[in-house]
């Protein structure tokens, strides 16, 4: 749930361009590395990994405006390169109905493949030395703090070039001399802190959501999380 | 007589490491016969069919399908086979019903307009020329199953394989694809293996029936032969169908009757029965 | 998910767009998509928009439900004016409508266009991989939902399901989830055996014509050349 489903037209094209660029670019790699295990029967496999993580952002949760993404999950399950196409895959789709812009479908897969990458990562390194359960929780920790900051850091330096281009009377955003900035603070800070609220209950919510079902394959499938 | 499958006490063992031994009586399948594996949910039916379209790999034992291994030569079977599994929804993987029929045709690198008059031939025998257009999620639990039939048919296999093909079918549509599976055998020439545990429907459809429970193929037999036996059937949790059951009853109250062995033979015992009763 | 929906709308809807070639389509979205991206006036994206639901009414969509769909992109959209509308409050309204332009320009390509079509374009600059797992995802996404939703049910109907408690969702939810990640699994699996067996090895042969043009793509081609056309003379 770190990511914003930004929307077109709110970034520079530059930066989209260089996500999409960026993104094709792993996505290459991913194939290339697939290809050399048995494709076929590889891409029914990202199909489903690919749905379920459709899936799981469907699923209610109540009250909270957030939803499950399970993407270190499915890092773990299917490993970085299948994860990665999977995440492409899953902007993709959610972009051509119109949840996210299209022109962010880069951009997010860059974001959410971190969580792909990071989780996968992590959850290896420390699947031998602890419990599989408690490595999850770190992985998924670790994983989402990392795709939040590079949303954050990214959305800074979107908003500060957007602000450099405003003050320096940029012909498209000039129109914004002509009123006074509007008193809107106090609501700009408590929708900010809604917001980091919201990540951190959606951090939460995905470590044990994650932990819960790597305890469930333990107990019934547990070569499938070692 | 040209047999096309053998198989002899099969060894095979799941990813939860539970090991199933398929063995008993050898099951073997000639061309043009119509068999039915009768046998409870859970008892190896349909490990018995993967291992025949060479989906699994057998640990231990004999298997012989068109005279070849179908595991090592999954490439060279399988374009004599057509099959249908249980969950036919697995099964559908064409956007619409048309591309779904075309899904072999075109793999095997058929021409635009080949593709096309044998999708249509398959639909006119199938009845589903209405809904080639459709998305397959939108379709009946019949219409679906028909949709797998065609799209296992579109490369006029030797051998149909179908497992389970009656569950979760209505009354009509169970008609209808008997009346299909049969025509397809004598018209065709097709060669049919079906695993179901509706025993009411096997008459209809099987000149050779083998019951397979606890992995074990126990006995088999042409209808007649296989629905004598009843200590068999109940050892398999099965029972004889309804109209033998009743006939089974006639004859121990002392009726003259032959048991039946469908609907037809019933009427016309029952005929007999009436006039052999009016004459004295 | 919406995605049901729009699949059936697709396939099934009799509009002049509906009629008109994927291309023609995929054109005018990326002619709104790049109008949107390039124009900051207010008054030029709300004409655009009312252009859109034009369309929509036109080819006999249902509005209602397409807005309802595009209300969540501009939730988002909102986020992000709401940052600009510390500074004006036209600033705020030009990103709320990029955000609603381009959703429902991407919906209503979607709702007018068979994915199998829009999937066999992007085959141009897609690996075949990617688009065949495309095409698995959206194949799987039914089965798997239905169950999902087959599950959730049971999960209510049992008294699993309290609105008010998330935690305790949640643990129940864990089970359902990863019940059906190994079904998921399995299912990929025998999938794999069942298309291996229909001849499939590694590639989708899907005959999917979405160039080709017909007498119904002046409307959609058109459209999207005024728009784009408009906004960069303006």
């Amino acid at each position: 749930m770190s990511h914003l489903h930004l929307v077109d037209g709110v970034l520079e094209p530059v930066w989209w361009v260089l996500g999409y660029a960026i993104t094709l670019g792993i996505l290459g790699i991913a194939v290339t590395k697939v290809r050399k295990v048995e494709l076929a029967k590889k891409v029914p496999f990202i199909g489903v990994i690919s749905a379920l993580m459709l899936i799981t952002m469907s699923i209610p949760l109540g009250f909270l405006p957030v939803h499950l993404n399970l993407t270190v999950l499915a890092g773990i399950l299917a490993g970085p390169w299948l994860g990665f196409i999977g995440v492409f895959i899953v902007n993709l789709i959610l972009a051509l109905i119109g949840h996210g812009g299209i022109t962010a479908v880069g951009l997010n897969t860059l974001i959410i493949g971190v969580e792909v990458f990071a989780g996968s990562f992590v959850y290896k390194l420390l699947v031998n030395r602890i419990k599989p359960v408690k490595a999850s929780i770190i992985s998924v920790v670790i994983a989402l703090l990392l795709s939040t900051s590079l949303m954050l850091g990214m959305l800074a330096a979107v908003n500060a070039n957007w602000e450099h281009a405003l003050s320096h009377g940029d012909g498209h955003t000039s129109i914004l001399h002509e009123g006074e900035p509007l008193e809107i603070g106090f609501f700009a800070l408590s929708g900010w802190s809604a917001f980091v609220v919201i990540l951190l209950s959606g951090i939460m919510l995905e470590a044990l959501v994650t932990a819960l079902v790597v305890r469930f394959f333990m107990k019934v499938r547990p070569e499938m999380v070692i | 007589m040209n047999t096309i499958i053998k198989v002899k006490c099969l060894k095979h063992i799941y990813p939860d490491k539970t090991e199933v031994d398929i063995c008993g009586l050898d099951f073997i399948v000639n061309k043009g016969d119509r068999v039915v594996i009768l046998g409870p949910n859970g008892t190896g039916k349909t490990t018995l069919l993967s291992h025949i379209l060479g989906i699994l790999k057998p640990v231990d034992g004999q298997i012989s399908v068109f005279g070849v291994n179908p595991f090592k030569e999954f490439k060279h079977i399988r374009k004599k086979i057509g099959v249908v599994f249980q969950n036919v929804d697995e099964q559908i993987i064409g956007p619409t019903v048309y591309d779904d029929i075309a899904f072999s045709l075109r793999n095997a690198g058929m021409s635009k307009e080949l593709v096309r008059d044998k999708v249509y031939d398959i639909a006119k025998t199938l009845e589903i020329e209405d809904i080639l257009g459709k998305i397959p999620h939108y379709l009946s639990g019949g219409q679906k199953k028909k949709v797998a039939l065609a799209g296992a048919l579109s490369m006029s296999p030797e051998l149909l394989i179908m497992d389970e093909p009656f569950d979760g079918l209505d009354p009509k549509s169970k008609k209808e694809m008997i009346e299909l599976i049969n025509a397809l055998n004598r018209d065709r020439g097709v060669t049919t293996i079906i695993t179901t545990h509706d025993v009411n429907i096997v008459t209809y459809i099987a000149d050779l029936i083998y019951i397979i429970n606890k992995g074990r193929i126990v006995s088999s037999g042409d209808p007649e032969e296989i629905f004598k036996q009843s200590d068999v059937l109940k050892e398999a949790n099965l029972e004889p169908p309804i109209l033998i059951q009743l006939f089974d009853r006639l004859a121990k109250k002392g009726y003259n009757v032959n048991i039946p062995i469908d609907i037809d033979q019933a009427e016309e015992e029952i005929y007999r029965l009436i006039n052999a009763q009016k004459c004295c | 998910m919406d995605i049901a929906y729009i699949d059936q709308l697709s396939n099934n809807g009799g509009g002049c767009l509906n009629k008109a070639s994927a291309i023609s389509k995929i054109l005018m979205t990326v002619c709104i998509i790049v109008s949107v991206i390039l124009c900051e006036n207010v008054t030029e994206l709300a004409v655009i928009f009312a252009v859109l639901l034009l369309l929509i009414v036109v080819n006999k969509m249902p509005l209602g439900k397409i807005l309802h769909i595009a209300a969540y992109p501009v939730f988002f959209s909102l986020l992000f004016a709401l940052m600009r509308f510390s500074y004006s409050v036209e600033m705020g309204f030009v990103v709320l409508l990029k955000g609603a332009n381009a959703a429902v320009a991407m919906i209503l390509l979607m709702v007018t266009t068979p994915y199998p079509l829009i999937f066999s374009f992007l085959r141009l600059f897609l690996p075949g991989v990617v688009v065949d797992g495309l095409l698995f995802t959206y194949r799987t996404f039914f089965i798997l939902l239905d169950k999902l939703q087959k599950a959730l049910t049971v999960i209510k109907l049992r008294g699993g399901f309290r609105p008010f408690n998330i935690i305790f969702n949640v643990k129940n939810l864990a089970g359902v989830i990863g019940v059906l990640f190994i079904h998921a699994f399995d299912m990929s699996e025998r999938m794999y055996n069942i298309y291996s067996l229909r001849g499939y090895e590694g590639r989708l042969v899907l005959e999917s014509k979405w160039y080709g043009l017909k007498k119904w793509d002046c409307i959609p081609l058109g459209i999207g050349i005024i728009i784009l056309a408009l906004v960069v003379v303006l």
